[in-house]
């Protein structure tokens, strides 16, 4: 009797770790495969070359002797102010509406954000604080946030509003099983730089502020 | 590479859960995309996990000269972060150097029903998402129609 019980236990145990072990290896294979589609380089559309020049033709209008020597002798408000009219002349060319701007501190933001942009409210907001400081560096990220947070504007409007038509149906599914299945950096730091709406919304920024 | 030290992660799901959900406010999925990493990460991370879970250990985990406390200290992230982020870090030493750099902003996550249809339908058609909350109907006898 007493063996029975324990073979009872013992193979009840196993065949527990069996199950736990079979569901783990099919949980596995799908969110691998799910995550695996977006986690991909991105590569750039005709669309993308077109907005990267008239990005650029922006900045040279705005930074002739580049980004660091232009902001430099601007005070922390005439930077936000710069910031401003830039947002609103990258609007044709992102095909977007932003108007709410904000410029927060860093204990609203958070410390270490440069800025982000907000879907809910069709808004961006930037770290007034980090504006305000006088680090060349710091300086080149706030620009490139600008140009990184217009872009995820238009990856959530090309997937969002049928009536827009930029870039390729593989570029637009791309972005769309990414937003339902967005990686936050608060979870997996690598893998929310690795998916293909951080990775594009970099690139785009890269190429569009290269060599100012 | 899923192997008995995943198994070992795999069993303490329920308490993985627990701690994420109460402690970090993860969504279930979020939950689940930890553990998911975790069973993939490689055995030096996996271990150091299973004793820092299970009993504390401070992990001696180290790459490029960044610890993993430093990730939790200097960067910011959280301990089940820290574990996935010093995992890439040590698949690919440069990349990790760079990403370090990132920084974080809010979840851009939508749900299926805010895509344009024509988008939704096909997510839905590849099978790559299930239907939306909101399409989960009941007849008048209670039984779910899905759409």
């Amino acid at each position: 009797m007493i063996i029975t019980t324990e073979l009872l236990v013992i193979g009840g145990y196993l065949a527990y770790e069996g199950v736990v072990w079979g569901i783990g290896q099919w949980k596995h294979w799908k969110l691998g495969k799910k995550t695996k589609e977006f986690r991909v380089k991105p590569e750039l559309t005709e669309d993308d070359h077109i907005l990267i020049e008239k990005c650029r033709e922006i900045m040279k209008s705005n930074f002739p002797q580049g980004i660091e020597d232009r902001l430099k002798v601007m005070t922390p408000t005439e930077r936000a102010d710069l910031f401003q009219k830039l947002i609103l002349e990258l609007n044709s060319v992102y095909g977007v509406n932003i108007t709410n701007i904000a410029f927060l501190h860093t204990d609203e933001i958070g410390s270490g954000t440069y800025g982000y942009y907000l879907r809910e409210t069709h808004s961006i907001r930037f770290n007034f604080d980090l504006l305000s400081l006088d680090d060349p560096m710091i300086l080149r990220e706030m620009v490139d946030t600008i140009f990184h947070e217009m872009r995820h504007a238009l990856q959530y409007k090309a997937v969002s509003d049928s009536s827009c038509n930029y870039g390729t149906d593989e570029q637009r599914y791309l972005w769309a099983l990414n937003f339902l299945n967005y990686i936050p950096g608060y979870v997996d730091f690598a893998y929310y730089q690795q998916q293909i709406l951080e990775a594009d919304a970099r690139q785009i920024a890269e190429l569009s502020m290269k060599d100012f | 590479m899923i192997n008995r030290n995943s198994t070992k992660i795999l069993v303490n799901f329920a308490s993985l859960r627990k701690s994420l959900r109460q402690a970090y406010r993860y969504s279930e999925t979020e939950v689940l995309h930890t553990v998911w990493r975790l069973m993939n990460a490689l055995d030096e991370i996996k271990i150091s996990f299973a004793n820092w879970f299970n009993d504390d250990v401070t992990p001696h985990l180290e790459c490029e000269g960044i610890s993993w406390e430093e990730l939790i200290n200097k960067r910011g992230l959280n301990p089940y972060n820290a574990f996935l982020f010093m995992d890439t870090m040590k698949k690919d030493p440069a990349q990790g150097m760079i990403m370090l750099k990132g920084q974080m902003h809010p979840s851009l996550r939508l749900d299926i029903d805010e895509l344009r249809p024509d988008l939704r339908e096909l997510i839905i058609r590849k099978g790559a998402q299930t239907t939306s909350k909101r399409e989960l109907k009941t007849d008048a006898e209670g039984n779910i129609d899905l759409k």
